[in-house]
């Protein structure tokens, strides 16, 4: 192993601060998979804390939770020699993902997608987003509406002038 | 933009979804259907916005579809007087809809009604890319699939769409006319789309592709698919020597190109050639290509693909010799299927890596002889051949033989090569068409040694039951190949018979005082089955709700009972 002056990945841990100042300690391996964290890892700027304004404490405790799971420590020293084995533990991962995202209520989940979008987690972000899209999949724009919450902030004309454009959609 | 959350307001009675960037509101967006994405632009200003810089186009088949819109109700009087009436409209629905007159009425597809629909949907998605391009939105991907009314009236209209697309740097391209048998028209594509550095993949169909002075310079050019599209040596040539970075190339029912000539692209990872007309000769040479498929009587050179890991070939025309010292360059190779290579007589395939072999509907084959330690899963359709199967050990295996005539002599072979297999593989699926080619002739089952002695669980597919499909008669040649099965399961459609025997007494062999088995090598299995337990499962119907389950104790019952499901199923 190099020597910790010569790395860039020279510390071990870093320390997260959400906005709401908790800090977190994460393990470099872990926090890769931050496009964010990466970068910073890269450029070697990691020393302290690193404050995430966009992020407070229990949806960090989340990303990090998602990004321990998915994290393989010993990726190299496992032998997966079996086909099957392999789709199991896709499948298994699946599962978790699933139920990971089905737990969260609406709040958890709008702070998941800011979180994971703001420290750039693309799996994490493309299954918070699949979830959202899930919600809205084959509803009328009325049921969404209702089921967002979302104030049309339209007159009766301007709604009936983007229908008429976009008319083939509304048939 | 801080965030903080408001615990004092019921989550239910905040609309959060909205208050997301335009960004995030999008990337949700690019996973529901288009139709689905345009809706969402009349729930708020907010998501209008979102709509309208949307990076995504998508409009496909259905976007066009002739509707009854263009239809019209005319009186049937009049269109018989009508003789010039001739300029493509078609006859529709017979409509009585006289409503108190006694005038019949036709339905019939009214041509400019049609064509103005459609002028007004192309001028629809003109103004989408003209508002993009305004806005220096760069386009993710454009898809445009034609109906069929979409004919040379509106070649302008598609070209000012491409122009659009490709001025506003869209990635992926998608461009799809039907297929129609009549070629009279082939759209061109414009020389505008060959010449884009920012299209990485391209889909095209039902078009033509010809390159005159200019150059194709798709320099990004990562996946490229042709189907039923006109192309020129000269575009296939400066495709090759330009896109460079091509990873995926399909050519299907293409034509005009003869020759197709792929060296060193590094990136090449699959190719497909597929029922390309004109095409006689391909050569490829890509290190790390791993997936190989060409279809049609083309003369294969394949060079140092150190990566093939998957080769198909089907109808090609290969020799024997070719394909052992090909196979011999692949050291990965794990997949080889060979389907309907009329050329190929006595083949030996020997390989270290393969682990599944597929050979089909090779008429002149007569002999194969497998050295593949390594093999997992074979599976042969075809006339029965020789087999040469030293130290092999395979944990699947599927056969299916079929002959013209199917005689004793034949029947005899079979068995034989049954009995082969049955030492070598593990598991062992029996397939055949109506089920004929697994009975064995009665006068025969006197006479030979059953094949497959020691089995215990027998699975057997059948693929095209005809009238003469008898489960009966199936189940009875099945004991008689496989002598005190455990289990024998049929597949046959949606169907699926499993059939759980056990026996009064331990296997018996010669010597047994039963009359009727006196005359045969093993003891015949009306006489010592006890149990015969029926499943009957059905793969449509939603699980738990179609499982029949039958217990039978004595022989009447069992074959009344075979009678009955006979009857039953009307395949």
């Amino acid at each position: 192993m190099s020597t910790p002056s010569s790395s860039v990945f020279s510390y071990r841990v870093l320390k997260l601060k959400s906005s709401d100042g908790e800090i977190f300690e994460v393990k470099q391996t872990v926090a890769v998979q931050s496009g964010v964290l990466k970068q910073m890892m890269e450029d070697g700027c990691t020393e302290g804390e690193i404050p995430l304004n966009n992020v407070d404490s229990p949806t960090l405790a989340k990303i990090i939770e998602w990004c321990n799971k998915h994290h393989d420590d010993d990726v190299e020293g496992r032998v997966l020699s079996q086909e099957k084995e392999k789709e199991k533990e896709k499948a298994d991962m699946k599962r978790w993902e699933s139920e990971f995202i089905d737990a969260l209520n609406r709040d958890e989940l709008y702070f998941l997608l800011i979180g994971s979008n703001y420290m750039n987690i693309k799996e994490l972000l493309d299954c918070a987003a699949q979830k959202v899209a899930g919600m809205v999949k084959g509803k009328t724009p009325e049921a969404i509406r209702e089921m967002f919450n979302i104030q049309s902030d339209f007159t009766e004309e301007e709604e009936k002038a983007i229908r008429k454009e976009n008319q083939w959609a509304f048939n | 933009m801080e965030i903080e959350r408001i615990s004092t307001v019921k989550i239910e009675e905040v609309d959060r979804i909205s208050a997301l960037p335009v960004l995030l509101l999008q990337h949700i967006m690019s996973f529901l259907p288009f139709k689905q994405v345009v809706q969402t632009s009349i729930l708020s200003k907010t998501w209008h916005q979102a709509w309208h810089s949307f990076p995504v186009l998508q409009f496909d088949e259905t976007f066009f579809t002739r509707d009854l819109r263009d239809y019209k109700y005319i009186d049937l009087i009049e269109t018989d007087d009508d003789d010039d009436d001739d300029n493509g409209n078609h006859q529709g629905v017979q409509g009585g809809r006289g409503t108190g007159s006694s005038r019949p009425k036709v339905l019939i597809r009214d041509t400019e009604l049609s064509q103005s629909r459609i002028k007004r949907l192309f001028n629809y998605v003109e103004q989408n890319l003209r508002n993009r391009h305004q806005d220096m939105i760069n386009l993710k991907k454009f898809v445009l699939d034609m109906d069929s009314s979409v004919d040379q009236n509106f070649t302008s209209s598609v070209d000012s769409c491409l122009c659009s697309a490709v001025q506003s740097g869209v990635e992926e391209l998608q461009l799809k006319f039907t297929y129609t048998i009549r070629k009279d028209w082939l759209y061109d594509l414009p020389q505008v789309v060959l010449c884009s550095k920012s299209i990485n993949v391209l889909v095209l169909g039902c078009c033509k592709l010809v390159s005159p002075a200019s150059q194709v310079i798709l320099h990004r050019l990562r996946k490229l698919c042709l189907y039923r599209v006109y192309v020129d040596d000269n575009v296939i040539e400066n495709v090759v020597a330009h896109c460079r970075y091509i990873e995926y190339l399909s050519l299907d029912s293409c034509d005009g190109f003869k020759s197709l000539e792929l060296i060193g692209h590094r990136k090449l990872l699959e190719i497909k050639l597929k029922n390309n007309e004109k095409l006689e000769w391909v050569k490829i040479e890509a290190p790390n290509v791993h997936s190989i498929y060409i279809q049609g009587l083309v003369e294969i050179v394949l060079g140092s693909c150190m990566n093939l890991k998957v080769l198909m070939l089907s109808m090609a025309s290969i020799t024997d010799v070719w394909l052992h010292y090909q196979i011999l360059e692949f050291p990965l190779l794990e997949s080889l299927r060979l389907f309907g290579c009329d050329n190929l007589e006595s083949v030996t395939i020997s390989s270290d890596s393969l682990n599944g072999l597929y050979i089909s509907s090779c008429k002149k084959l007569v002999g194969v002889k497998i050295k593949t330690p390594n093999l997992s899963k074979f599976q042969y359709r075809g006339d029965l051949v020789s087999f040469s199967l030293d130290a092999l050990i395979v944990l699947e295996t599927h056969l299916e033989f079929f002959s013209e005539n199917m005689d004793t002599e034949w029947h005899v072979k079979c068995v034989e090569v049954l009995a082969q297999f049955h030492r070598f593989s593990k598991k062992l699926n029996l397939i055949s068409e109506s089920g004929e080619a697994l009975i064995v002739p009665s006068e025969l089952r006197q006479i030979l040694h059953p094949p497959l002695c020691s089995a215990k669980h027998v699975m057997v597919s059948i693929t095209m039951p005809g009238m003469g499909f008898v489960i009966k008669n199936t189940v009875d040649a099945l004991l008689w190949i496989s002598p005190h099965a455990e289990t024998i399961t049929i597949k046959c459609y949606n169907y699926m018979f499993c059939f759980k025997f056990s026996y009064a007494k331990e296997v018996i062999y010669e010597g047994e005082s039963c009359c009727c088995c006196k005359s045969l090598p093993v003891s015949c299995w009306q006489r010592c089955i006890k149990e015969v337990e029926i499943e009957i499962t059905n793969s449509e119907l939603q699980k738990g709700n179609n499982l029949k389950r039958l217990t039978f104790e004595c022989e009447e019952a069992i074959w009344e009972l075979f009678d009955r499901l006979t009857d039953e199923l009307v395949f």
